[in-house]
């Protein structure tokens, strides 16, 4: 059964000691990169870990595929594609004994798929985990989480320790992945420059809170920078200041194009200016 | 499971090559030796297996990889728990072969002698798992020492009792005459080893089904 959206989060919450996740919605339709962007601590690697059940919600509701996450995961996961920064592969394992494994444990195991990827990343055969690096364990993490052709790829910081080149390969496989209609992904990282280039939708977290989760060209198109001079800032109404930087002579003010004041310089915004820029106001 | 299970074989063969080796030299031994260590060890040994891959589980950060695997929490403590079994049967046999063989060559085959040997021998193998593979699948590997420090203070605890305090005479009395009919006694305990066996699993089962990987 095909469903309009792979995931559906509603009003998540978990909470911590000292952090809490608060009341989180969102929503990835089918065939949809989202990125989840947020500073250390933000509460990426808990929304991704609760989604996967692996800790227990407080409240709220998560559907993957249309299906309730505690609902029989076991098979859920037969159509899930999972990266976890913090999770390893035995170090005594091979990428061969590793095919044994999986080929033992998903029902749509595709050997010929997985051998095909180890080849294309450079990836030893015969080489024990232990020994690869981390960008080398991270690409045998992708191809395992590829190679039984899952509907939905989860990945947390999955570009972490690559090289630009092979980023570049890496991001290219998750747009290609999509090129399916019934394939998403959610993708969180440290760097917005990737999530940037694959990502249709993007998802704001900061302590703990959403602070914004648009499609990626809206976000874009809706927000600006403006460059004036910090007396002209009063000319903003306060609501308008979606964050600023103020030197002595100059002022960078993020606001939203229909709020500009005439007369000003804009320019366009980034994925990342508009984040540091958001989570700076925040604080 | 079958996916877990190769796992675990591939990490036997890797990190507990050791064990391996010492448990296949005493197994050479069996036919020739009389020493009760012979029929021991291996067994202590046998039961350490499952123990020292749930810690290599955890220290490595496959407890927390297998969550993305399609497997549920209780097929992930079965896993263990069979591969336990299997041991534990394979260890059993090869040294039944070796004693029956020891006691045609010796005395004459005696069907007893060799039950109470067999039932000690599982007794070694089954108590460390059954008790501290729930502590490990609770506490995690690091903290379950405490439990192993517990179950050697009981173990030694009742042995006192048992031979030391003058209110342990009747119970002492009462167990000499169980052992002096070894079939019974063999027929009592092994129920009691299954049973405490089948719940130590199901307890497994219930506490990693709740444990969290944060």
């Amino acid at each position: 059964m095909q469903t309009k959206n792979t995931l559906e989060i509603k009003n998540l919450t978990k909470s911590y000691k000292d952090f809490s996740l608060q009341d989180l919605n969102l929503t990835l339709p089918s065939g949809c990169i989202m990125g989840l962007v947020g500073e250390n601590g933000a509460g990426k690697s808990t929304v991704i870990k609760l989604i996967l059940d692996m800790i227990r919600r407080d409240a709220g509701s998560i559907l993957i595929l249309g299906q309730d996450n505690r609902e029989h995961p076991e098979i859920l996961r037969e159509d899930l594609g999972i990266v976890l920064d913090d999770t390893g592969f035995s170090g005594c394992l091979t990428p061969k004994q590793i095919n044994h494994i999986m080929k033992n444990s998903f029902r749509n195991w595709d050997e010929n798929y997985f051998r095909g990827f180890l080849k294309k990343l450079s990836v030893p055969d015969n080489k024990q985990f232990k020994e690869f690096s981390k960008g080398m364990k991270m690409k045998l993490f992708i191809a395992v989480a590829m190679s039984h052709h899952p509907k939905f790829l989860i990945l947390d910081e999955a570009t972490n320790g690559l090289d630009p080149l092979v980023r570049d390969e890496i991001t290219d496989l998750f747009s290609e992945f999509t090129r399916d209609e019934t394939h998403s992904v959610l993708i969180s990282s440290h760097i917005v420059s990737d999530l940037e280039k694959i990502c249709d939708y993007i998802a704001f977290l900061h302590k703990g809170r959403l602070m914004l989760c648009e499609e990626k060209d809206m976000l874009k198109e809706k927000y600006c920078i403006v460059h004036c001079r910090p007396d002209q800032i009063q000319k903003f109404p306060q609501h308008a200041i979606k964050g600023k930087r103020i030197t002595e002579y100059n002022a960078e003010i993020l606001t939203e194009r229909s709020l500009v004041p005439t007369g000003l310089s804009i320019s366009p915004v980034g994925i990342e200016e508009l984040f540091v820029f958001m989570a700076k106001e925040e604080t | 499971m079958k996916g877990l299970l190769l796992k675990d074989f591939y990490m036997i063969m890797k990190y507990c090559r050791i064990y391996l080796i010492v448990i296949s030299i005493l197994w050479i031994f069996t036919p020739f030796a009389e020493e009760v260590i012979f029929i021991l060890y291996p067994c202590l040994l046998t039961a350490m297996i499952p123990i020292n891959l749930q810690m290599y589980d955890e220290k490595e950060r496959w407890s927390c990889y297998s969550c993305t695997l399609p497997y549920s929490s209780g097929q992930i403590v079965s896993a263990k728990y069979l591969l336990n079994l299997f041991t534990i049967l394979l260890n059993l046999a090869i040294i039944s072969l070796g004693q029956f063989i020891r006691m045609l060559c010796v005395s004459g085959f005696n069907l007893e002698e060799l039950l109470v040997l067999l039932f000690s021998g599982l007794l070694i193998s089954v108590i460390p798992t059954m008790f501290v593979l729930p502590f490990i699948f609770k506490f995690g590997a690091e903290k379950a020492q405490l439990a192993y420090m517990i179950l050697a203070i009981t173990i030694g605890g009742a042995f006192a009792w048992i031979t030391i305090a003058e209110d342990g005479i009747e119970t002492e009395t009462a167990i000499l005459e169980v052992l002096q009919n070894p079939t019974l006694f063999t027929a009592i305990a092994l129920a009691g080893i299954v049973i405490i066996y089948i719940i130590s699993w199901q307890i497994s089962m219930k506490l990693y089904a709740r444990k969290e990987f944060d």
